[in-house]
Parts: C-alpha cells; structure tokens; sequence
C-alpha cells in the first residue's frame, strides 16, 4: 500500500454564519467529500426527538397516533447529543430506552376551560432536562420580534377537551426516521467558471446583448453602462440551467460563453431544523464522518478484512433498509 | 340574416365561464382541455371517487362502517374558476379573514419530478421520498365500525324462551381471544385489536357464542363504542377501530390526469437527485407515462405550479381559459427558474452533476383508496371447498390465488411438468382411488361380509365380484368427483391403469 499520496488539503471558507443558516464555500476536496459531507449533515448527524409517547388523556379532536406524530417532529435542543448513547446500545438501562443516560422524559397537561380555542404548542412540553427542550424560534437572531409566536402548535382544544402524556425522547439519527434529521436544507453546488468571447460578444447589438443576458433566468450576466459591455455580475448565480447557451445557439453564435463546474469547489448552503447550529452541524457532520473512516480502517486491520468488510457493509445494509413505522 | 343585426341582441342566458359545460368533479381539473379525454373521464369518474381526503369535519360523532381521512390535505397552489364560484354566498368570513371555500380537492402538493429512478418507477409505479412520508405526507386514518344487535326486552314486551335470550357480554370464546373485553362485552377504548380477536361480546344464555370477530386481515385501535337502540325493538352495539396507515409499497396514487400509479420504492432523501436550492421531489414518475397517455396537462400543472410557489401572480387553470403557455414559461423566468421547468440536479448518491435537465414541479397528487394492506393474499395450506375439495378462492375466507388456464399454457410452454403436476395436483386436490384392473371400472371401498361371519372394509369390484387385481391410483379429486357424477347417470368411465 505505498505509491503516490492523493492526500489533500481542504479549504472552508465562511461566508455567512448564523444561528440556523450556514453558508461556505468548500476548496479542494472533490464531490466524494462534498458529497459524503452533505448526506452525513441530512442523514446521520445525531439528534434528539420524542421517540414514545404515553398518553394518558386525550379528548382532543386528533386521535392518539397523530399527536404522537406530531410530537415526534417537534425539533428539540440537542447539543447533548452527540455525546448521549443510543438507547439501543445503553447499558445503564438494557436498551428499553428509559434511563437518564439515553433518554429525556417530557410532560404535557392541557386542559381548555373557557369557551376561548386553547392552542396547545411545544412550550407546553415540560421537559425533565434542561438543555433539551423543544427548540425557541421566537428570540432567534433572525430579527422576528414576533411576541404572539407561543411555539410550535401541537393540537387545538376547545372547552372541556383535555390532552395529558408522558413522552421520552431519544438520540437518533435522520437515516432512521426523518425526525432526527437536524437538517432542513443542505446543498451544494460547483463553483461556476464562466469565459465570455468578448470577440463574439461585440459582434452583437445591444439589443442583442440585452436578450442574451435577459435569457438566463437569474442575474448572472449585466451590461455596463458606460461601456455597453457585457459583463459577469454574479457568478454563482447561475444555476447550470443552460439557458444562455441555448440562447447563444439560437441567435447562430455558438461559443459566445463557455461555462465551467469547477470539480473541486464547492459552494454549501446548510439550514437547520434549530435542534443544532448549522455550524455545530458541519463540524458534528465531520465528526461522524470520521467516525465512520475509522471502522472502515479498523475492518481493513483485520486478517479476513475483505470479507469483513463485506459482512459489515451487508449488516449495515439490512439494518438501514428495514421499515421504520414509529411516530 | 337582414340588417337587423346592428341592432342590440336581447340574451336571456348566458353562459359565465366556458368551463362551467363541465361538471363538478371535471371542472376542477387543471389544464383538462390539454388532456385526452379518456383521462379526464378517469379523473373525474374513478379516481375523484377513490381519493383519500377530508369527506367530513365531524369524523368523531359518525359511525360509517369503513372511512379515510387524510391527516394532512392540502389544496392545491392552482385555482379554477369553479372551486371559485361554489360556496356559501353571505359565508362570513373566518377568524383569520381568509374567504372559507368548501373543498373539492383530495389531495397534497407534492414535488414531482419526471425522472427514472434505478428503474423502481417502471411501468407506472412511483418512487417515494420516504424521509417526506414520514414527515406525514400522504398519512391516513381508516376507521371501520363493527355493528352488533340483541334483543330489547323491554321493548319487545313479550318474553323470549330463556335459551334463546342473546345478551352482550364477555365469555371464554372458542373461536377468538377476548383479552381487551370488559366484562360488558365490549373493548375499553384505545384497545389494540389484532386480527383474529373479538370486537363485540355477544352470547346466548344457553352459551352460545354469537360473537363477532376480526377477520384474518383486520385490525385496529379502538376508537369508540356506540350503545344504542333503534324502532325495531333492537339494542345495537358499534364498535369503531381506528387504524394509521402510512404509504407503503403497492399503495395507489394518482395525478389529476388520470395517470394513477403505484408505490415502487421508498428511497431516503439523501439518496434523491438535489438541485442547487436543496430541493429533492418527493414523487419520481417515469417519463414514458406521457405520450403515449397523452396528459400534458400534468406538465402544465406542474410548471404553473412551480411559476405560483414562487409568488407568481397567474394562477388560475380553469379548463378551456387557461393562460398560455408563454404566460407560464414567462412567469417561471421571471421567478428565477428555467422557462420550461427543467433543473439541473445533483446525483444524491455522488454528488455529481447529472447531464440532463430534470423537469421538476409541484403537483396535486391524490392518495387513492386501494391500499396492498387490504389487498395481500397468502396463505399456505388453508381451507379447501368441500364440494371440490380444491383450495377457496375468496380473499376472506383465507383462500388462495388461482392458477388458470392462462398460467397453466405457460407452464406447458417451459416444459415445467413436474411444476405443473405440483401446482395442479400435489397442492390442490390430490386424492386417490381404486380401480379393477379386469373390468376397467371403479372399484370403492365397501364394507363386505367374508366366510367366517365377520365384514371387513376394503376396495370390492361390483362387476366382477372380486378383489382381485384391483389398483390404486392417484387422481385429483375433481376427476374423481366427474366421474361419480357420471356414474350416478348411469354413464360408467373405463380406466386403462398401468404401472408407473
Ligand atoms: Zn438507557
Ligand atoms: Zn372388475
């Protein structure tokens, strides 16, 4: 196993970072990586969601089964999670899930007693752990000063309904159900690299030049004022639709822009559900990433390795594949 | 025809809307003028039938014997000039200042894209994004209601003979388990049913079982139990089971352009194509649905849809008034997208740039209610007709699935005849019986007297009165119930036996 080093180093770049909203720009690395970064971030990052629901009253207009639904896909605060065990390999508990080490017990108790609809939402939860509760949208740096927003809205009750239940939440990940994905949206695309032929480019009126830059459906081409050139305003605003190529091969001048993916930058754009930040979730992304290199090498170490290798690859496979139906 | 017609013309109808030709159920269909019209019928004729929805907002005062509801419906981005017109005139406005429509549309919005997908999504099935569906895309409710009925003694004034007096109650049932009964005979609510177990108690005071119980494919929460009496002097017992379903494979689904489909493959989010804002579609259908169906309404749907999501201000598909195509591709430039609805997506297991474009919009997608849980047929060995003594047919009853005619020439045709012999007669209605070799007919069994006083049973021919050279052969019961037919006509079969 000697020969050349295909080692690389790769490059982030932060170009904006908030809360729940991440965007950077990833250099030197091909789309294996980007690739394996984004299905881990969507996939397999660890999270934190209500996993059993024990209802105890329920004379809500939804019936059991919904609420437990809706309950699940509450986003809990789960910067512990990481660090939790899954309740399936627990030893405190022989894996019924129960324990402090691999579980969070939540309550809930609404009772509508006037004739006013009673929304009950996630900060009626009560959770027996501090740092994981449901996720507060309300004071986020998102500039929303929006005081009526009381959470996320579990079930409405009019008079006399009533809605009791015990909940416990557990780690998991978004590859097992998606209510343990901490991502709501993660992608990426290749750094464009567009060449205009200014040659062919001026043999064009700028009536001509106004239709091809109006041709692409965002604003990726302008025309200068003063000189009446065109020009690249913006890049990465072009969403590889080839319209403008088209239009080119349209008014008969083909070549008038050549337009590169570059194969090894990477422009990402991470949104979270708020269980995590969108930059804990990059770097919790790489984590597990490594995580998983190491089985990997560790199964290489082995004397059989290729059959090992086989055989977890297979077990994973079928556990991955069976057909979760919780809530 | 003269020089009257400067004058004006009195009308004394009108026709409002060009679509309003159409009925209901057909008018509601997007761009259905773009449609062919064997598929507009299935919209509007089947499929509006079949579609899971929100038929009710008093689900839980009701006790039909078997409901859907959607857990989420949606209406779609699109409008039509009928959904407008129908509705209350003088409906006062709703809390939230929003216009209250009645609802024609059974469906969700999904994002479909025309696509093939590890060929899952052949010959019209679909592929599921399954981290959508568990997100409560296309969940549904099903609830089934279980009627029972006994005698009112009061009201009925005579008294019954006490055998026959049938009361509801619970007892030790030979035919089901009676765990979730309450001594009333009836489950507690929010009991978990499975198949085989007793809903309703119900018992002669001679002990009689007259319960009622789940077939082999039901099962279900109990949601509620109803005590009631009607005016035929009968106290009556429901009893409502409430069953979750989420999409699972085999499952039907359909546009509303009639291009119904079933479930394929539930494939992970992570796995779909993504295009550069990070959308992946939640429905993948097979391209070659469209030309030889002929929908380009679907296309339109889809495109308009897209060009509404983004706050586009066209958004009615009225039949016969629709916008122009230019209309559409314009608003969907304008909106930041490729004007025919085509985007460039990433392979989801590389990261790869795909080649070609994907077209890619939000559709009304309908959940129909054929479901493969109430569909699935198996069984091994079960129950068999008595006449025939071949195995029953009814899905019901636990039978099997027939091998006809049609699969038999097929087995024929590979010269699987060890197959076929297992198939028609090992597995079916294998039998044996006799047959006298020297007479060539059949030879039953019979109970005889022998010299020594005592009767002894065994294979006796009539004919030849003898039980000599008589033979055993295997036969399928049906052959051997034709031929006692025959026989009791008084047409005798001869059988030529050899040695195999
Ligand atoms: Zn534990
Ligand atoms: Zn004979």
């Amino acid at each position: 196993m000697e020969g050349a080093s295909y080692q690389r180093f790769p490059k982030v770049k932060i170009r904006e970072l908030k809360d729940d909203y991440c965007k950077f720009e990833l250099r030197d690395t091909d789309a294996s990586m980007a690739n394996a970064l984004r299905r881990v971030m969507i996939a397999e990052v660890p999270t934190i969601a209500i996993d059993l629901v024990e209802i105890e009253v329920n004379s809500s207009v939804l019936n059991d089964e919904f609420i437990a639904h809706r309950l699940g896909l509450i986003p809990l605060t789960s910067d512990r999670a990481m660090s939790m065990r899954f309740s399936r390999d627990c030893d405190a508990c022989d894996g019924d899930g129960q324990c402090e080490f691999c579980s969070v017990e939540f309550h809930l108790r609404a009772k509508c007693i006037n004739d006013q609809t009673l929304d009950v939402t996630s900060k009626d939860l009560y959770s027996s752990d501090h740092t994981v509760v449901p996720v507060d949208f309300s004071d986020s740096s998102s500039g929303f000063d929006n005081t009526e927003q009381r959470g996320i809205i579990i079930v409405k009750l009019r008079r006399g309904q009533e809605l009791r239940l015990r909940a416990i939440a557990r780690k998991g990940i978004g590859k097992d159900h998606a209510k343990w994905s901490p991502a709501a949206t993660v992608t990426f695309m290749y750094e464009p690299e567009i060449h205009i032929n200014e040659e062919l480019m001026e043999t064009l009126s700028l009536e001509e030049k106004t239709s091809w830059v109006e041709s692409s459906p965002t604003k990726v081409f302008d025309i200068d004022p003063n000189t009446q050139q065109v020009v690249v305003v913006d890049p990465e605003a072009y969403t590889y639709d080839d319209e403008v190529i088209k239009k080119a091969e349209a008014m008969g001048k083909p070549g008038l822009v050549e337009i590169y993916a570059k194969e090894d930058s990477f422009i990402f754009t991470v949104e979270s559900t708020g269980a995590i930040k969108a930059s804990q979730l990059l770097l919790n992304a790489i984590e597990v990433l490594k995580q998983k290199l190491d089985a990997v090498r560790l199964s290489e170490d082995t004397v059989e390795a290729d059959e090992q290798f086989v055989f977890h690859g297979r077990e994973s496979f079928f556990l991955h594949s069976t057909v979760f139906d919780k809530y | 025809m003269e020089s009257e017609g400067k004058s004006p013309v009195k009308y004394t109808h009108c026709e409002l809307d060009m679509s309003f030709l159409l009925g209901l159920s057909c008018a509601i269909i997007p761009f259905a003028n773009h449609d062919h019209a064997r598929r507009v019928l299935y919209q509007s004729e089947k499929h509006s039938q079949q579609a899971i929805g929100f038929s009710t907002t008093n689900p839980n005062i009701r006790v039909d014997t078997n409901t859907h509801q959607l857990y989420y419906p949606q209406r779609p981005l699109f409008r039509t000039m009928l959904s407008d017109s129908l509705g209350k005139p003088g409906y006062p406005l709703g809390h939230n200042g929003i216009v209250p429509r009645p609802e024609y549309f059974n469906g969700q919005c999904a994002i479909v894209a025309v696509n093939v997908h590890l060929g899952y999504n052949q010959e019209d099935s679909l592929v599921m994004n399954r981290s959508s569906l568990e997100r409560g895309m296309f969940r549904s409710e099903h609830i089934r209601s279980y009627k029972a009925e006994v005698d009112n003694k009061e009201a009925l004034g005579k008294k019954p003979k006490y055998e026959d007096t049938v009361n509801f109650g619970k007892m030790q049932s030979k035919i089901g388990r009676v765990d979730s009964l309450d001594d009333d005979g009836f489950p507690f609510i929010g009991a978990n049913l499975q198949s085989g177990d007793i809903v309703i108690g119900k018992c002669a005071e001679s002990g009689v079982d007259h319960s009622i119980k789940l077939k082999h494919t039901e099962r279900g929460m109990v949601q509620k139990v109803v005590l009631s009496a009607n005016d035929d002097g009968k106290n009556f017992a429901v009893v409502s089971l409430r069953q979750v379903r989420m999409p699972c494979l085999g499952d039907k689904f359909s546009s509303m352009h009639g291009q119904k489909g079933v479930l394929g493959f539930l494939e992970s989010q992570e796995n779909f194509p993504f295009t550069i804002q990070g959308i992946v579609p939640d429905i993948v259908i097979n391209p070659h649905a469209f030309p030889s169906r002929q929908t380009p309404g679907q296309l339109l749907e889809a495109a308009l849809g897209k060009g509404i999501a983004c706050g586009g201000s066209l958004r009615y598909a009225t039949p016969f008034s629709t916008v122009s195509v230019d209309d559409i591709t314009d608003q969907l430039h304008r909106a930041g997208f490729s004007r025919w609805g085509n985007e460039r997506v990433y392979n989801g297991r590389t990261g790869e740039m795909i080649h070609s474009l994907v077209f890619m919009g939000p559709t009304c997608y309908q959940r129909l209610t054929h479901m493969s849980e109430d569909k699935v047929k198996f069984r091994n060995t079960g129950p068999v007709h008595p006449l025939t003594r071949q195995p029953v047919a009814d899905r019901k009853r636990f039978g099997g699935i027939k091998f006809g005619e049609m699969e038999r020439d097929c087995l024929i045709a590979h010269g699987a005849a060890a197959n076929l012999h297992e198939r028609l007669f090992t597995l079916s209605d294998s039998s044996q019986m006799h047959i006298c070799r020297k007479c060539k007919n059949i030879a039953n069994v019979i109970q005889r007297p022998v010299p020594g006083g005592r009767k002894i049973r065994g294979p006796y021919c009539r004919f030849c009165e003898s039980v000599e050279d008589i033979v055993r052969v295997n036969v399928p019961y049906g052959a051997k119930l034709l031929c006692q037919e025959l026989f009791s006509m008084g047409i005798s079969l001869k059988f030529e036996t050899e040695v195999f």
